[in-house]
């Protein structure tokens, strides 16, 4: 730290002081200055922001209403929650489609969608031609309770399997031993989209896309 | 009863007449802001520009002052709020012209000799003041400033808020200016 050096501080003090009472502002100067500020009518700043704010009050409401009823619109849009894993964390929303699949107990087999509402109708027309094609779906068993869910290598969808079909499929022996969760599973649809057997995708295919 | 008409009568302006504009919005205290700060402001300016885009920027600075003083807080000093404003008014001004985009200690925006100024009388005894007018233009632009700010009489803290600036930047600033006039100074004394 270098020491104040009083006599140059003192100096410069008074040179300053020198210099401000020469560069000073002309008294006609100091009048148009006074004359331009006190006749210049100010901006109404507070007036606007509060329009502006009561402005984007009514917008956020306007936004917030169309979401809670908009929602109520949508049957079936249970589990809202983010479902954890040790495996994986996936949050519904992250999803335009949700498959379940289910025996009802009429004992008859049961499968819905439960569409997201941003989910496009081109989509789920497609969605459900896919549905209806015989094929194998793959995708990884990222949680088990009394369901499973299985994140669709088909990004948008997650299945839900319901106890009831696991159960049932169980029963025909069409569902192979030893899966665990975050296992590459294949799933097995018959010609009408519903689910027939559960098994470990080939060595082949470790993950999507694989 | 004698003393509050005299106070009435004879009101003593306020301690801070920015508060009291900022909330009132009254002429009066505006008025009394210009008498009190406007030439300090306008010597400042000089200092970083010149006599005619000082009292351009003077003028511009007045005027937010107008349309901005809801934004006036008390917690810094009226003084130190009406230099931001006017410095943050001469860099836009300085940036509109497209003068320099980046302030740094490089920046080297010399104030220009002013007609007016250089046509001033000068005595024997004013040699003096010439040479610290020639140094303290030869300094860069932040430099310069944290001389005049402190000259003002501003506080480190000031200084800081005014600039935006950390207090480290400003104290090494403060140091190479002083070392800077002193050489400067010192030169023009062996000259003369």
């Amino acid at each position: 730290m270098n020491k104040p050096d009083e006599p140059f501080d003192q100096k410069l003090t008074q040179h300053y002081k020198e210099r401000k009472e020469r560069i000073t502002l002309t008294s006609d100067q100091q009048k148009a200055l006074l004359n331009t500020a006190t006749h210049t009518k100010p901006k109404k700043p507070t007036r606007f922001s509060f329009t502006l704010q009561l402005t984007s009050l009514a917008c956020a409401l306007g936004v917030f209403a169309f979401i809670v009823f908009d929602n109520n619109n949508v049957i079936n849009t249970e589990p809202k929650t983010v479902l954890n894993s040790v495996f994986n964390t996936i949050d519904i929303h992250d999803y335009s489609i949700i498959k379940t699949h289910e025996i009802n107990q009429a004992g008859s087999y049961a499968s819905t969608f439960t569409e997201q509402k941003h989910a496009l109708d081109s989509q789920l027309a497609n969605d459900l031609r896919r549905h209806q094609q015989r094929h194998i779906e793959y995708g990884t068993l990222v949680k088990v309770d009394n369901d499973w869910y299985i994140a669709s290598c088909n990004d948008e969808v997650l299945v839900q399997i319901k106890q009831s079909l696991l159960r049932d499929l169980k029963g025909k022996h069409a569902v192979e031993s030893n899966i665990n969760t975050g296992d590459m599973l294949a799933m097995a649809h018959n010609g009408k989209g519903q689910i027939i057997a559960l098994k470990h995708a080939g060595a082949g295919v470790r993950q999507c896309g694989a | 009863m004698l003393l509050s008409i005299k106070s009435w009568l004879f009101e003593t302006p306020s301690k801070d007449c920015m508060a009291s504009y900022a909330k009132s919005g009254d002429n009066r205290y505006l008025e009394q802001l210009i008498a009190l700060y406007s030439n300090d402001l306008y010597h400042y300016l000089v200092t970083q520009s010149n006599t005619h885009l000082a009292y351009d920027v003077s003028q511009q600075t007045w005027l937010k002052v107008i349309e901005k003083r809801h934004l006036y807080q008390g917690q810094t000093t009226p003084k130190a709020w009406l230099f931001k404003l006017a410095r943050n008014t001469l860099i836009d001004e300085y940036r509109r012209q497209k003068h320099f985009v980046e302030l740094d200690e490089n920046t080297h925006l010399a104030a220009q000799n002013d007609k007016s100024e250089s046509g001033l009388t000068i005595g024997s005894s004013n040699i003096s003041y010439d040479a610290f007018d020639a140094a303290l233009k030869q300094l860069s632009f932040v430099q310069r400033e944290a001389v005049t700010l402190q000259q003002e009489g501003f506080s480190l803290a000031d200084i800081e808020l005014i600039t935006q600036s950390s207090l480290e930047t400003i104290k090494t600033r403060l140091r190479y200016a002083k070392q800077h006039l002193k050489r400067l100074l010192g030169a023009n004394n062996e000259q003369a």
